[in-house]
């Protein structure tokens, strides 16, 4: 016969396996779409708190199915949804919004740089943005997602535009993942809890602390990563720059004339043309 | 004696004369700016705080040392991408402008800052058959302003002579 103990510590070992494999979203962890906040929206703390309230599972193999049907009951619902409604369909959960990290530069010509660097800070702050770096070269601009566009092109009509370029990165996948495994691992440490109630014995006791340990550091990293990708989801980022194009980073399709004379135009060949005729 | 005197003026009016016809453009120094160098094909003058007026005369041809031949507007076109582009000067006018002596021409205006400190870069561009004649000039905003009139002086006084 197998001791309490053993049972209950191999319980512990195999609880992360069983629980990794759940593959069900649902929709109380589905990420709330960041629109145009004026301040950093939280994203997913509804889920986060419905997943730290729910009731215990009964079991480890009915964990899953207990946890998505607590989940959904608990369930602070969205506005546009009743409160007491049945789990919305997985293709309907506003977890399928995309979730877009939107980023840009903008290389401006290297005049009146800090005059145009003012305007930029006063335009980037009108916007309810901010400013998260600054050198006499260039400045880093965080402005809400949804005036990304708009402070792109009235960025570019502050000077002589030489280059701008702008992507949006999905993360909606990478988003996703990290509140499964949020939600996983706050059930893992409630579940980890109850049982170091129930422990009789010193060992079990340890052994269930040490994985407790081991999770909440995990949960902190994961709530951080978390953190992170709202904030850049919610505020995009736009890098201005002032500098000339330099040779090796002219692009393909570019041609700059191999002759000497368009070489030695400038201020530099300019200014000390005088020294080089006395 | 006469007719050595006379031999001599022969030949001292023929270099000048010989001289005047490799010229490919004349311009008036200000009062305000020193002529650092005049030959040919290049002059320089400055005033007393740096600002800097240049012409330079590239001929056009088939030959080694010579230019390929282009319109005017393409090498307009290759200034202003070159001093945007490689320079990061930032094109504040482009206008057209005429010689003394007629000929059209095309002037950009760039600024640009140097260690924080705005300043002003002026190409001005003529094409004839043979030749591309480049006149720039350029010095500390500030500066530059202060020398302008002198500066349009030079400017308005080039003659391209070929």
């Amino acid at each position: 016969m197998i001791p309490r103990s053993m049972c209950i510590i191999l319980a512990v070992m195999l609880l992360p396996t069983g629980i990794a494999c759940a593959s069900q979203p649902d929709s109380a962890s589905s990420p709330t779409p960041a629109p145009a906040p004026t301040s950093p929206a939280p994203l997913a703390d509804d889920a986060r708190v419905v997943a730290e309230s729910a009731p215990m599972a009964q079991a480890p193999g009915a964990g899953q199915a207990a946890t998505t049907r607590s989940r959904a009951e608990a369930q602070t619902a969205p506005a546009e949804e009743p409160a007491e409604a049945t789990p919305p369909e997985t293709d309907e959960s506003p977890q399928d919004v995309q979730q877009l990290i939107y980023t840009g530069s903008v290389i401006l010509a290297i005049y009146d740089v800090d005059d145009t660097q003012q305007r930029v800070v006063e335009l980037v702050e009108s916007m309810d943005g901010y400013i998260s770096e600054r050198t006499s070269e260039k400045l880093t601009a965080r402005v809400p997602a949804a005036s990304f566009r708009d402070a792109m092109d009235d960025i570019a009509e502050l000077g002589d535009v030489l280059d701008t370029a702008w992507q949006a990165q999905d993360v909606t996948e990478e988003v996703r993942d990290l509140e499964i495994r949020l939600r996983n691992a706050l059930e893992l440490r409630d579940r980890l809890e109850v049982l170091l109630e129930d422990a009789e014995t010193v060992e079990e006791a340890l052994a269930i602390e040490s994985e407790l340990e081991r999770i909440t550091l995990e949960i902190e990293r994961i709530r951080g990563q978390l953190d992170s990708f709202e904030h850049r989801i919610a505020y995009s980022t736009i890098d201005v720059e002032f500098r000339a194009k330099r040779m090796d980073e002219v692009p393909d399709d570019e041609f700059l004339l191999p002759f000497s004379w368009l070489q030695q135009l400038g201020l530099e060949s300019l200014l000390r043309s005088p020294e080089v005729h006395r | 004696m006469n007719r050595r005197v006379l031999w001599l003026s022969l030949i001292f009016s023929l270099v000048g004369v010989a001289a005047a016809g490799c010229a490919t453009f004349e311009v008036e120094t200000p009062s305000e700016m020193v002529a650092v160098e005049e030959a040919n094909r290049e002059y320089v003058a400055m005033t007393h705080r740096g600002v800097v007026v240049r012409s330079r005369v590239y001929a056009q041809g088939d030959g080694a040392n010579e230019v390929p031949r282009a319109e005017h507007d393409f090498w307009v076109e290759a200034m202003r991408e070159r001093m945007r582009t490689a320079g990061g000067y930032a094109l504040l006018t482009e206008t057209d402008v005429t010689s003394r002596d007629g000929h059209r021409g095309t002037r950009l205006e760039f600024g640009r800052d140097h260690d924080g400190r705005p300043y002003q870069y002026w190409l001005t561009l003529f094409v004839t058959e043979d030749n591309i004649h480049v006149i720039d000039t350029g010095g500390p905003e500030e500066r530059f302003d202060e020398a302008r009139d002198a500066v349009e002086s030079a400017l308005n006084s080039y003659t391209v002579l070929r």
